[in-house]
Parts: C-alpha cells; structure tokens; sequence
C-alpha cells in the first residue's frame, strides 16, 4: 500500500533537542530521492516550535521539488497547536496513515 | 579590594602571618562557599559546606597543616543550614578531626544538639540530620550578663573568648564575641539574626564573613524557618554601621562572589527596600514547596503551550508572508521572538520535570528552576511588540502566568481583583471576541506604502480563529445578581475552556449562565468524553477557577461533559445566604 509513500513515524516530543534530528531524517528521506513523504504523528504527544518549523522547512523543500508532504494522526495536544497556530492551514492533516497516504495519490 | 582567588591560599587582609584559602562555588541550594584561615596556632574553617566533594578538598588542606604544625581546628558556622554545615556532621574527615571546637550561635547550637529537622532545613531538602554536641554557644541571649575572660575546654585544649560591644553610629552598640587568633588580632562574632535566628558575621581583620544575609530576602529564602523581618531590618542597619566605621575591604558571602565594601553597602540598602515590601509573606515550609512544585508543574504546562502556540503563529504568518514575496515583514515577524531560546528553555524546564517526578530531584529544586526559566522567559518576551500582531489574549496570557508564579514563588498570594461583575455581559463578550478579528480589511486597502500594507497583511494572516468550525450556543440567564469574580482571570479562563473543549474535537457546545443557591454559575455542555481533559488539564482549571474568584466542577453527562463554574453572589436573596458549595470538581 505504501509503495510510493516514504512514512517516518517520529516518536515521543519534537522540541529543541529532537527536531534537529527528525529533520535530517526527513532530508535524508528527500535526498535518497522520495516526493510523497507521510509524517505519522501518532507517537508524539508534544510539539514545539522547533518542531513546527522543522515539518515546514521540509514541506518547503519537497514542494520546491514539486512533491508532497502530509500528517496524520494528530495527538490531540498536537492537533490543538496546529489549529491555534495557523499551521493546520498549511498541511493536509489526516486522521490515519491509510489515508495520508492515499491522499498522496500513492 | 584585595582578590580572592578561588581554591589558593593567599594573606588574609589586614593580619600578619594570617592565610586564607577561599572554596568560592556557584549559588545553589545544595552546598555554601566554604573558608579555611590559617594562623600559626589554630585553624579555622567557615562553613564546611553541604557536597561531600568539596569537604573531601577542605580536609585535604587542613590534613596539610596540621602535618606541618599541629594545633586546634575551630569549625565555626555562620548558621545551620545544612548547605553550610552538612559535612562537619556527616564527612567522616570532619567527624574525626583531632582537636576540634566547633562554634555556633546558641540558637543554632541547641538545633544541632536536638536535631531540629525544620531549623537545619533538613526537612525542605529531605536530608538526614545527626545530632551533634556544640563546644561553643556563641552569643547567647542578649539578657545574659557580660562575660569576660570565659574559656571552653574542648579535646583536651583551652579556648578563651570574651563577650563586650563595639560602638556603632546613633549611640548604638553591637554585641560581639571575641576569639584570640594570633598575636593581637581576635576572630569577631556578631550576631545577625534575620535569614536565620542564629546567623552571624564573622570578623577577621579586613574580612567579613556574612554568611546569607545578603540573600535573606531573595525569593524562595525569605520566609524560611526562624526567618525574621524585624530582626532582618536591625541586622542590615547593624552591619551597615559596621562597614561604613572603616576596617573591613572585603566581605566574604555564604554562597558566590565576594563583594568589595561600597558593592556591599549598596546592596544592604537596596535590602532593606525590598525587605520593606515582605511584610505579610508566607512560610516557606514542606507544604509550600510542594503546593509550588506542583504549581510550577501546571503553570509551565500551560506556560509551554501558550509560548508554542505564539511562536508557531509567527512561524506561520512569516511563512505566509513569504510567499507573498514580502520577505521584509517575514523576517520582522520571525525576529519578535527568539524561538530556539524559548525552546530551549521550555525542554531544560520539561527535562528537570521528568527528573522530579522520577525523584532524581527535590520540589524545591523545581520551584527555583520553574522561577528561573519564567525570570528568563519574562527577559526576552515583549509583549508589546508582540501584541502588536497576534491576539492580545495570548499576550495577555503568557504575562499572567509569568507574573503569578513570579510572586507565588517569592512567598506571597497572586493579585486577585474581586470585582462585582454580570457573568452574561463578561461571558458573552468573551464568546463573541472569538468570532470579532482584531483586524479591518479597510486597513490593507487604505494602507499608503508599502510598510503599512505589509503590517496591515500581517496582521490579517495572524487571524486564526481556531473555533471557526465550531458552533457556539449561547444562553444567556435572566435577572442573575452580580457575581464576584476576577474578571480579567474569568475572561482567560473561558479562553482556555474553549480552546480544550474545541481541542478534544466538539463541533458543537452550549453555554449557559444562571444561578444556584447564593452562587451565580456558567454551565459548559458539549458532546466530548471528560477523558479528554486530563488530570494536568483539570489542575488548571481549578487552579485558574480559584484564581477568579470561583469553584470548577467537572462531570459526564450523557455522551459528553458538563464543566460548571460558580461564583458567590453579590447581594444574594436573603434565602440563599448559606456558604457556598465548597466540594470542587
């Protein structure tokens, strides 16, 4: 099902001292040459704005590569910080892995 | 001022043949500067300190001379904190030291000598206490007559001392107990009670060992066990005398830097205005520290979020912004807040958190750690600037809770206004601010350069209305009396019941004021499992509830939730003058 779709599935928080290293994940995902990228989100619970801004950077730089980036499974704590920021604005937010990845066309 | 340098021996200002090794460290809680004067016939050390580490050094050095000349040791402490003097009773160095007198203020010895738990502080930093006998009582009750001439007998050695006073300015005289020390010059004990009843200064030449005076009205000390305002006022007028009649350069402070004689006048006077505003302050006890650790637990919480939640939208609108190609504007958004500090702050506060609640560290440890980060958190946020774009309730917010802990965690009752308010008019304006933007589209029309179109975009972009999709039915209660409450703490309460009630995915919730006995309440109901508001959730509400004035309760009802807050009436009907209900959620 998820052939096309690479999936990287952080755990526990994305803050200061763990966004830097999810981002290289997701950078390492694009450079070995994936475009349709699916962040689950079920295993975190707590999200920071360093970690806000390590998913945008990301979504930036796989759009410039004219793919896609897409989240699922939103803690709730992690859900209320996208809708209060604006960022729910940005992504496409899915309820489950199945779906994100289908909504990439994958 | 003559240096003092850390860890060498160096002569002690103002005596001849006189050597005085400096153990200066950080200030913490955990253990105190520590001194060791060597003269030619005794050895002296000052506060041995709390860390097994650092006795391990001072004991090295006094093995060291007494090696090179036998003599007497005399431990003197200029109080009994345990982070002065745990080592004297627990390093096995210390407890077998030949030829030791250890010296403490009658009020101090007779805590050692009984094992008080609360005077020792032993009971806040949850450490055993051994009983230890005192040689030396200095300066016993101000009642007691004059002695002179007095000697102690201590491990087969004779230590003479004599009590008298020295003149100070207004005709006023200092008590002082006197030591001989070598040749003509005498240790000098004066008694400053105030951060502890048995706090002293110590005297030695040109030196002055101060202890904590000068931390007795810092935030988390002030209130302590036998910690005394009338007491702390006569001792900062007394040692101000006793510097400002000439002779001491230096005066050597219980924990950090030493402080050269004009940094220390400066900083008694600045003691006493602040001592000033104490008056009223609450004990600081085992049942305060952890009502504030886990004060500080909640208040972070929420204090994490709100932080996140104004960065990321300034992330957000910045991003926006840029692909507007107003990358000018971009860049001003993203400089209002240094981000990665903020991040970085919030993970050290959650790291130490995980550390107290896995019992690596105490709650005292988390309520000065908790005051840190919110001291540092306060230093690079400006509300104003960012007020200036996003939603001031979020700014409004953020300060509240910084300026709450800030003066819970010095000892005193957040301000609560207690005002007669019409919870209708106060809830209803809450509700409909939600779907009110703070900004206008005329703004971006009429703007007339491009500065002012870029800020007018901004401040569009940062409208996020998180309850769009959510339908809010409000009903209001007729002929309800006034309630007393806080309002600004009300209006921020129901901000924050929105913002979880929306979070935990309610499409749809009522709100309905009326009254109940002698209380005015409003009534949340909404189609979302209680389960949805965790126990931290629920903490601050009734933390934030108490705050303005009121009593949350929360129950299932049905598929859903009921969150009731009450207020107690302003001119209740006669029949309804009972108590209010008191039980809580």
């Amino acid at each position: 099902m998820s052939e096309n779709a690479s999936v990287i599935s952080p755990v526990g928080r994305i803050d200061a001292a763990t966004a830097p290293s999810l981002e290289n994940e997701l950078s390492g995902a694009i450079e070995k040459g994936d475009r349709e990228i699916v962040v689950d989100l079920s295993s975190v619970e707590y999200i920071s704005s360093a970690g806000l801004r390590a998913l945008l950077a990301t979504l930036k730089r796989v759009k410039a590569l004219e793919g896609n980036l897409v989240l699922c499974s939103l803690h709730p704590y992690v859900k209320e910080v996208f809708d209060m920021t604006g960022f729910s604005r940005i992504f496409t937010i899915c309820n489950s892995k199945e779906e994100a990845i289908r909504s990439l066309g994958c | 001022m003559t240096e003092m340098e850390n860890q060498v021996w160096q002569p002690l200002p103002g005596v001849e043949n006189v050597q005085i090794f400096s153990f200066l460290r950080k200030i913490d809680i955990i253990s105190s500067n520590s001194y060791l004067v060597a003269a030619p016939d005794l050895l002296m050390v000052v506060d041995p300190g709390g860390l097994p580490e650092q006795a391990d050094i001072l004991a090295g050095e006094i093995s060291r001379l007494l090696a090179e000349k036998p003599r007497p040791v005399l431990v003197c402490l200029t109080h009994v904190h345990l982070d002065h003097c745990a080592q004297l009773m627990r390093h096995p160095a210390f407890r077998t030291l030949p030829h030791r007198i250890i010296a403490v203020q009658e009020h101090g010895a007779r805590a050692l000598e009984t094992g008080d738990r609360a005077a020792t502080i032993a009971d806040l930093i949850q450490q055993d206490l051994i009983v230890t006998g005192i040689d030396i009582h200095l300066l016993p009750g101000a009642n007691e007559a004059m002695r002179v001439g007095e000697e102690y007998h201590a491990e087969g050695i004779v230590c003479s001392s004599f009590i008298d006073s020295v003149p100070l300015e207004g005709g006023k005289t200092l008590r002082r107990q006197c030591i001989p020390l070598a040749g003509e010059s005498v240790l000098e004990f004066f008694h400053t009670p105030g951060h502890s009843p048995d706090s002293v200064c110590i005297r030695i030449g040109e030196v002055l060992f101060i202890g904590d005076l000068v931390f007795a009205t810092a935030p988390g000390v002030a209130g302590l066990k036998g910690w005394d305002l009338e007491a702390l006022l006569t001792s900062l007028d007394n040692i101000t005398s006793l510097l400002s009649h000439g002779g001491i350069s230096v005066c050597l402070p219980g924990h950090g830097r030493p402080l050269d004689t004009p940094m220390m006048l400066r900083t008694l006077a600045a003691m006493k205005k602040e001592a000033a505003r104490l008056e009223g302050i609450e004990s600081i006890n085992p049942e305060w520290i952890k009502e504030t650790a886990a004060y500080a637990g909640d208040l972070m919480d929420e204090v994490d979020r709100l932080f996140t939640i104004i960065a990321g939208r300034l992330v957000y609108v910045a991003h926006v912004l840029d692909e507007l190609e107003e990358s000018g504007e971009a860049d001003r958004l993203r400089g209002m807040i240094d981000s990665n500090l903020v991040d970085e702050l919030l993970s050290d506060f959650n790291r130490f958190s995980l550390e107290y609640h896995s019992g690596q560290v105490l709650g005292i440890h988390l309520a000065l750690k908790a005051n840190q980060i919110s001291q540092k958190l306060e230093r690079i946020y400006s509300g104003e600037v960012i007020g200036s774009v996003l939603d001031l309730s979020l700014v409004r917010r953020v300060e509240r809770l910084l300026l709450d802990y800030t003066i819970t965690f010095r000892g005193f009752r957040p301000h609560v206004d207690l005002e007669a308010t019409d919870i209708s008019i106060a809830a209803g304006e809450v509700a409909s601010a939600l779907s009110c933007p703070h900004y206008r589209d005329e703004t971006i029309i009429d703007a007339e350069s491009e500065e002012e179109f870029a800020r007018a975009l901004a401040l569009r972009i940062a409208y996020v209305n998180p309850f769009e999709n959510v339908e809010i039915v409000y009903n209001s209660g007729k002929d309800l009396p006034l309630a007393l409450m806080d309002r600004g703490r009300f209006s921020d309460l129901l901000q924050y019941i929105f913002e979880k009630i929306s979070a935990a995915g309610a499409t749809r919730f009522t709100l309905t004021t009326g009254r109940r006995g002698g209380n005015v309440q409003i009534i949340f109901h909404c189609a979302v499992s209680p389960s949805a508001f965790n126990e931290k959730v629920r903490q601050f509400l009734v933390k934030s509830s108490s705050l303005s004035g009121g009593i949350c309760t929360l129950s299932p009802e049905g598929d859903g939730l009921s969150l009731m807050l009450q207020y107690p009436a302003v001119n209740p009907e006669p029949q309804y003058l009972e108590k209010p209900n008191q039980t809580g959620r």
